[in-house]
């Protein structure tokens, strides 16, 4: 593990190195990079520090969004009072993220662009002989996705049509979809703003471009917005295996907008659009509650006991959550 | 009744290890020291052709290779069985099988040194479960599997099952799972060309010590293990392969060597706990007598024996022990699989034969209509009771646990109002041994042949012996020395001229806090303050010998060395303080630092003086005393039957859960245990041993798993192999303790350490069906098979409508 550090003072500096220098690595709170960089699943040459950069971490109020930029550590944003008032969904799922130490360097970012979480994948490659040992996933020089030969199990998607079946790994993607945030993205070349779930392809990757770096999440403003996060985990401070995220606009007992994503079930935040057109426009009581999730995941099928529990517990946590926004 | 027995006293060393100055493995370094890593194999299976270790040697930095042609002893050298050798030479059998070694000025060279190892292998078919390792493609060891099993028989089966008017048969499979220490495998190893000193984090340094004789010929005499702290092995180090390949490399360069297993090695290439199927079978009387029991056990060894035999005799002995039934038998299984290799764990057996056994006889009850309860004080095992096995039982309180523990889990039970979310209570008892009488020979305490011509003339086939020009010998390997019947520890007590002492004990201290507990006999035997003693670790040059820390045996073995040394102390201090009391040493009492005469507290000295006193009597001669205790226990005879241990601790544990229908998910809200280990010594020890036990038991139970695919381990670290968190533990604990006076314990006491965690999966497998009429046939119960058998469960119902 051999590389170069630096540490440039401004973005446009930034960019110039990541243009000058091949096979750089962004360094943010580097708690998924020095990790990613321990199981070898990259070897930078270059690691380019954004800590040096002014302006990158701060949680603003606009008439029309809530911006925060792309260098505010989790646990900022886990405390920030102005997101607990709008949207404690974000917060809630900053909490749930690894531990408060980690959390104190962790960013919003880097937990946006991490790479995926997979057994087979990046868990277990620490010593020589395990990386070399038979079967190797298909993205570290495997032939197959040893998913698809060993079956579903927790740890994997269960609906999406990707070949790749790594959930999304992030946390706070999951309730920034349902705020429908976006991202932008800053190269020389200018700035572009996404929906945050477009940021992810199927397959498990990104759609970032080289060169480009992420400088802030907006959440657009609503109205009257409620919304949560619940995320259920191994134990505490592990990797999600479900999250839930949900934001409405009730006007009385009607919903007049509904929006769900999960995560931990496919590659990109989930949208339960078969739970929200229900919702939309209905008037809300508990037994419909009850009723209407259990169209979640209506249509996947079930191939074990993994994914009959994944989805019983995603019924059952999607429920909790819209009992407590109601 | 005493000053130090039966309060709670911290540990002894609790401040160095609190404030960070205690020494671990990995704080020690000496001058000239080098680091060193293994050549694992990649491949579950694969005969090895050659290695060249040509280009390693040319990194800079790296010092030597070795494979274990370099090693004078290296094959059938580790193991209790001894075919585990320090450095695969043959063939590799499981994925992390070590077959070279580097050593070099630091890791990262070894890293890259193991990079430039070529072995040719050529990839042999593997076998995964214990069905596929019953009758496998390629033998791994070519031992044919029924030369490897065993079984004990009490009575006739027959006619205990003709006797029955019920009978049950149930199967049972348990998973493999990590001991995950804190402290991962350790160790430095100095050989200068005299002397092998080795400090490692090992729990047998008398064992390993011999082995490192054995392996590079030197007398044991230059060979000295010692013990610095240790973080809790639970089991893991009484097969330690990579203490020997350490001493390997320092033996080969003449140079310290260290070497730190990492977690995703001490995961893989150390030894686990075995993964079981059981099935069972148990003839049952209408009025609840059981007139038969019979259990056939089959063992996923992994890819050596590693302590399979011994387990199963182990567990032979616990099946047979708990309940009174005259036609027992117990028929164990090694089979041979491409997977990391078993050893003990903490119940060694226990927790897994347990739970088969505790979940079957709660089936019986609900079955046919008794009260589990009641079934079990009708059937368990009392006070001077000899089992089919040949347990003679002395203290036991098992009954009493029993009904402590029903009450004190049926007290403030409340059902829950929510439908989804079911309340119930469990519960399950246990026995266990106190000290294993092994000898110093598996093989012979497995089938009680001491003589090689005799097993060869009984089992022509026994895969451990050789024949040699006509002769039978015992296969070359460590378990060639001739049998040692014992169980054995001693320890060295010096009184010093004021009075305090210099205790050398023999057994390490695995973390639990043996040490504490040494000091405190000999501190109450002798009258003195816990701070008027110092404990030195165990060292194999401290002329004490004992047999290491496992089978719950430290407490009641070395206790009552360290008892019969200061009773030597005393009756020699006693001597000379008669004169100076004018009263007869047997009526002067030690207490308080002081002599008193019994009966007349105004005729008294102080120790010191006393000690004093008998040094100058005695022309300055040390007053140092030799301890010894070898427990009156047997080894098994050629059947398997005997009172392999002289005290047997009893328990009984119950949980309460919430059950959530919807999801299979279980919260733990209460649990109780009530153990009879005699008299407690240090309550706050004893129950800290108890709360990490119950702790151990429920993660067993409900997550923990080392999972495969095909051979290769996916989840070795903290990140995905899921301990339980301590949110999950239960917030209300309930821990008891029955004080039945064992009369051949330290005080009364015996074993605690490895029963504490026994009950409780089948406590939890009795919950759940009181919960849902569910019963789980697996370890771990996880919500997704929890789940999956509540749906095929209503979708059978629903059939059946």
């Amino acid at each position: 593990m051999n590389f170069e550090y630096l540490k440039p003072m401004s973005l446009d500096e930034a960019f110039k190195m990541l243009e000058e220098h091949e096979n750089a690595k962004l360094y943010a709170g580097g708690t998924d990079l020095l990790w990613q960089m321990r199981a070898e699943t990259v070897a930078p040459d270059y690691i380019i520090d954004l800590k040096g950069v002014q302006g990158l971490d701060k949680i603003k109020e606009t008439e029309e969004a809530v911006e925060i930029g792309a260098m505010t550590t989790l646990r900022a944003v886990e405390t920030s009072a102005l997101l607990l008032e709008k949207y404690p969904a974000v917060s809630e799922a900053a909490k749930v993220v690894a531990s408060q130490k980690l959390r104190n360097k962790a960013t919003i970012g880097g937990n946006l662009l991490q790479r995926i979480k997979c057994p087979f994948y990046n868990q277990s490659h620490i010593n020589l002989f395990q990386r070399e040992s038979i079967d190797s996933c298909f993205k570290r020089g495997g032939k197959k996705c040893l998913v698809m030969e060993y079956g579903d199990d927790v740890y994997h998607t269960i609906t999406g049509k990707s070949y790749c079946k790594a959930p999304i790994p992030s946390d706070l993607a999951i309730p920034l979809a349902a705020l429908d945030a976006s991202v932008i993205l800053k190269s020389f070349d200018g700035e572009r703003e996404i929906p945050l779930t477009e940021l992810y392809k199927v397959g498990g990757e990104l759609s970032l471009k080289a060169g480009e770096i992420l400088v802030k999440i907006c959440i657009p403003k609503k109205g009257n917005q409620r919304n949560g996060f619940a995320a259920h985990m191994a134990f505490p401070g592990s990797f999600s295996q479900i999250s839930v995220a949900a934001d409405l606009i009730m006007e009385g007992n009607r919903c007049v907008s509904a929006s769900i994503y999960l995560g931990g079930v496919s590659q990109k935040p989930y949208a339960a659009q078969e739970v929200e057109t229900l919702l939309i426009g209905a008037e809300i009581y508990p037994e419909i509650i009850n009723g209407v999730v259990l169209e979640l995941f209506k249509d996947v099928k079930i191939t074990n006991d993994d994914v009959l529990f994944k989805i019983a517990k995603a019924r059952d946590m999607l429920k909790d959550l819209l009992h407590r926004l109601v | 009744m005493y000053d130090i027995i039966g309060k709670s006293t911290p540990l002894i060393d609790g401040r160095e290890k609190v404030t960070g100055t205690a020494q671990f493995i990995r704080d020690i370094t000496v001058p000239h020291m080098l680091y060193g890593k293994t050549l694992k194999s990649p491949y579950p299976h694969a005969k090895i052709i050659s290695i060249d270790t040509t280009e390693a040697k040319k990194v800079p930095g790296v010092i030597d290779v070795i494979t274990g042609k370099d090693i004078p002893v290296n094959e059938r050298a580790v193991g209790t069985s001894g075919d585990l050798s320090v450095l695969t030479t043959d063939k590799a059998r499981f994925i992390g099988d070590e077959v070279a070694a580097v050593v070099a000025v630091d890791e990262k060279t070894c890293d890259e040194a193991l990079k430039l190892i070529k072995v040719e292998w050529e990839v042999l078919p593997a076998v995964y479960g214990i069905e596929d390792g019953l009758n496998p493609e390629e033998p791994i060891h070519g031992v044919e599997k029924d030369h490897m099993q065993l079984h004990v028989l009490t009575g006739s089966l027959e006619k205990g099952f003709a006797e029955a008017d019920r009978i049950f048969e149930d199967h049972f499979t348990t998973t493999t799972v990590e001991h995950v220490p804190s402290d991962t495998e350790g160790v430095l190893a100095d050989w200068n060309g005299s002397t092998m000193n080795v400090w490692a984090n090992t729990q047998v340094p008398y064992w390993d010590k011999m082995m490192l004789g054995r392996i590079f010929h030197i007398p044991y005499s230059k060979v000295r293990v010692i013990c610095p702290c240790n973080g809790a092995p639970l089991g893991g180090r009484n097969v330690f392969r990579l203490l020997f390949i350490a001493a390997a490399l320092s033996w080969k360069v003449r140079r310290p060597v260290k070497m730190i297993r990492n977690r995703e090695e001490e995961f893989i290439c150390s030894s686990i706990r075995d993964g079981y199927h059981f099935d069972v079978k148990f003839g049952v009387k209408n009025d609840g007598t059981l007139t038969a029991m019979d259990c056939w056990a089959n063992i996923d060894s992994g890819a050596y024996i590693g302590w399979s035999h011994a387990l199963g005799q182990a567990q032979g002995h616990l099946f047979c022990s708990l309940y009174k039934c005259a036609n027992m038998r117990y028929t164990y299984q090694p089979v041979f699989t491409n997977n990391s290799y078993g050893g003990p764990m903490r119940s060694f057996g226990n927790a897994e034969i347990n739970f088969a056994l505790e979940s079957s006889i709660d089936r019986i009850c609900h079955e046919m209509g008794f009260d589990p309860v009641e079934f079990r004080l009708k059937n368990g095992v009392e006070q001077g009771y000899m089992t089919g096995i040949g347990w003679q039982i002395q203290g036991c309180g098992l009954k009493d646990c029993i009904k402590k523990a029903d009450a004190a889990i049926r007290k403030n039970f409340v059902p829950s109002d929510d439908p989804d979310k079911v309340r119930a209570t469990g519960l399950a008892c246990a026995a266990h041994w106190t000290g294993w009488r092994v000898g110093f020979n598996s093989f012979i305490w497995r089938t009680g042949y001491d003589n090689p011509q005799e097993l060869l003339e009984a089992r022509p086939d026994t895969p451990y012996v050789k024949v040699e020009n006509g002769v039978a010998k015992w296969r070359e390997g460590f378990w060639d020395v001739p049998g040692m019947d014992s169980d054995r520890s001693t320890c060295n007590l010096q009184v010093n001229e004021e009075g305090s002492v210099i205790l050398h004990v023999s057994d390490p201290d695995l973390g639990q806090g043996t040490y504490t507990v040494m000091a405190m006999i000999a501190a109450e035997e002798l009258g003195i303050k816990m701070e008027d003693i110092k404990v030195i670790g165990a060292d194999t040059d401290s002329g004490v010998f004992g047999f290491g820390s496992y089978a719950s045996r430290v407490t009641f073995v070395a206790g009552r060395a360290v008892q019969n040394a200061a009773k030597k102390a005393k009756a020699c201090i006693a001597q000379y303080a008669a004169e100076y009391l004018k009263c007869d040493t047997d009526k002067i009492i030690f207490k308080d630092r002081k002599l008193f005469e019994e009966g007349n507290p105004s005729n008294w000295m102080l120790l010191s003086d006393a000690t004093f006193r008998t040094y100058s009597e005695r022309n300055g001669e040390l007053l140092s005393f030799i301890g010894n205790y070898d427990p009156g226990s047997i080894v098994p005879d050629v059947d398997g039957k005997g009172s392999i241990s002289e005290a047997y601790p009893f328990l009984c544990q119950a949980v309460e859960i919430e059950l959530n229908k919807k999801t299979g998910e279980i919260k733990l809200l209460r649990a109780v245990s009530v153990n009879d280990s005699g008299t407690i010594l240090n309550p706050i020890q004893a129950e800290g041993q108890v709360q990490g036990g119950m702790f151990m038991g429920m993660g067993y139970a409900l997550k923990e798993e080392i999972q495969r695919k095909k051979g290769r381990v996916y989840n070795p670290n903290y990140t995905n192999y899921n301990l339980l968190p301590m949110a999950d533990m239960p917030k209300d604990l309930h821990i008891e303790f029955v004080e039945q006076f064992e009369p051949n314990g330290p005080f009364g006491a015996k074993g605690l350490g490895e029963s504490a965690l026994v009950c409780i999966p089948a406590a939890i497998n009795n919950a759940i069906y009181n919960a849902v009429g569910v019963r789980m046939h697996s370890i771990p119960m996880t919500p997704q098979v929890v789940l999956g058998e509540i749906t095929r469960k209503e979708n059978a119902e629903k059939e059946g409508k």
